[in-house]
């Protein structure tokens, strides 16, 4: 399988901490990789690099074959923020990454409203919506642009837990049927077993890789359904024993 | 927001307001409570208002300031607009002039008007000066603190997409800062009809500043509160313009207050 992502031997510092040591990780084409680690450990800042925001200290990172400078439009990124321009309607969100690429297309604009379930809201600002709302602008905003790779940070950390809850269950069956590469960032070890094909478990500071699993449970997935498998319970109680003792570590260790 | 019941109520109230004022200002000179020679009355300054309207003098005197106020505010504030722009390109630039810029930021602009008077003359060209001189220096400290104060995972965001920074200022920071900018702009608009008819009390020989200067110097009362109404007329109508510009480009953010 052609990887689509590789970080060889990243390491990240700011000023005198370093926030990542020497970090090395491959995505398969069509995988949904997720990362977890307490607070700090430098997950989304191995984000911000690989999406070509931050330079590297050490180490290298590719996209589809590329280093991340000439990554362009290949990454999707979905921050915990909403970024979603405030002074546009959301229908011109959506079509925004089509109006980079130079091609505005706004029946593909609407038809991706209508799969993420909000027809009828095309020409709402931002501010007329709700976090959910929001949320899933960005998620028809994120397919609009077509990319190879979707780095996502934190997407649904800021929304409620019963809208969460139904996002994580909507994603799914969209990336489900697209298969596309991901990256996911979360704190949320739940969400990171019922959606990933393997977790990846990161240290406190200095950030290295400290286990990946392989979540074997069969797709097609639902999340509800998932929560209550017997080995969702084995891989939580597993994983959640190893990354316990990280978020104890980092509590104690000064910021 | 108000509901569209209330509008009327608003302006039956405000109307009401005003009755009483007039009555009880009317009321204190025809019982002699209060001097005419020291506060006028309203009826006289209405008199006095429909007499230079007729002639038309008021009516000049108004266009005068009005063409002064709106070539300093147009000049002032296109010329600030760019300058903040390229200020906030240019980081260079913005080290080396900074300290000299908040000088003049922080004079009282109007303390220059001598100065002007004397190299633009007593006319209309002084007057535009001065009024640039203040709408300039708040045009491009808000358009830079605007452009500074773009949301960075906004731009970056953008970026992600692959988009160029050609595009990146014209769909990201463009928007962002017209907020600033709008600010900059009404404050401005008043300040420009401060610095024109300042400039018009200390030497001119039209305008609405000449008129109260020259109320004021042969004690005409009537004459200085007929002025005085009519400048703060024209200061709201200016401001509710603006308030309804800013209405329709910025009607993402939600309400704007407007008097």
């Amino acid at each position: 399988m052609p990887q689509k992502v590789s970080v060889s031997g990243l390491s990240i510092a700011f000023g005198a901490t370093r926030a990542l040591d020497r970090v090395s990780l491959t995505v398969n084409d069509g995988e949904f990789v997720s990362i977890v680690g307490p607070s700090g450990c430098g997950k989304s800042t191995m984000l911000n690099v690989i999406a070509g925001l931050l330079p590297p200290a050490e180490g290298s990172t590719q996209v589809a074959g590329m280093g991340s400078n000439g990554a362009g439009s290949r990454i999707g990124y979905m921050f915990q923020k909403d970024t979603l321009l405030p002074w546009a309607t959301a229908l011109e969100n959506v079509c925004l990454p089509m109006d980079v690429k130079g091609s505005r297309d706004s029946d593909k604009a609407r038809a991706l409203m209508q799969l993420v379930d909000l027809t009828g809201f095309e020409a709402h600002y931002p501010n007329q919506l709700s976090g959910g709302m929001r949320k899933r602008v960005q998620l028809a905003r994120l397919l609009a642009q077509d990319p190879e790779v979707l780095l996502m940070d934190e997407p649904f950390g800021a929304l409620d837990a019963q809208t969460r809850l139904i996002i994580q269950e909507e994603f799914l069956k969209i990336w489900e049927r697209q298969r596309k590469t991901v990256l996911f960032v979360t704190h949320d070890l739940q969400e990171a077993i019922a959606l990933s094909d393997r977790v990846v478990l990161i240290s406190a500071r200095p950030g290295r890789i400290k286990a990946t699993y392989t979540v074997d449970l069969p797709r097609p997935r639902h999340v509800e359904a998932v929560l209550a498998h017997p080995r969702f319970m084995t891989l939580f109680q597993e994983i959640w024993a190893s990354l316990k003792q990280e978020v104890l570590a980092a509590r104690e260790r000064p910021a | 927001m108000m509901t569209k019941g209330s509008r009327t109520e608003r302006w039956v109230l405000r109307l009401l307001v005003l009755a009483l004022i007039v009555a009880i200002w009317e009321g204190l000179c025809r019982t002699g409570l209060a001097s005419e020679f020291w506060v006028s009355r309203p009826f006289l300054i209405a008199a006095r208002l429909w007499e230079t309207a007729r002639s038309g003098v008021v009516w000049f005197h108004m266009g005068v300031t009005v063409i002064e106020t709106v070539a300093g505010f147009l000049l002032g504030a296109v010329a600030g607009i760019l300058a903040g722009f390229a200020l906030a390109r240019w980081r260079r630039a913005h080290v080396a002039l900074e300290p000299y810029l908040m000088g003049i930021y922080s004079l009282p602009r109007v303390a220059l008007a001598p100065l002007f008077i004397m190299w633009f003359g007593i006319g209309i060209p002084s007057k535009i000066m001065l009024a640039i001189s203040i709408v300039f220096f708040i045009l491009l400290i808000n358009t830079y603190v605007g452009v500074q104060n773009v949301d960075r995972d906004l731009v970056n965001s953008v970026k992600t997409m692959g988009a160029p920074p050609r595009f990146i200022t014209r769909r990201v920071v463009l928007p962002s800062c017209i907020p600033w900018i709008f600010s900059g702009l009404r404050i401005s608009m008043a300040l420009a009809l401060t610095a024109s008819v300042v400039g018009e009390m200390l030497a001119a020989q039209y305008g609405l500043g000449f008129l109260l200067a020259r109320a004021s110097g042969t004690f005409d009362t009537t004459g200085i509160f007929m002025v005085l109404i009519i400048l703060a007329l024209l200061a709201i109508g200016t401001y509710n313009l603006m308030a309804r510009l800013e209405k329709r480009l910025l009607h993402w953010q939600g309400e704007t207050a407007s008097i």
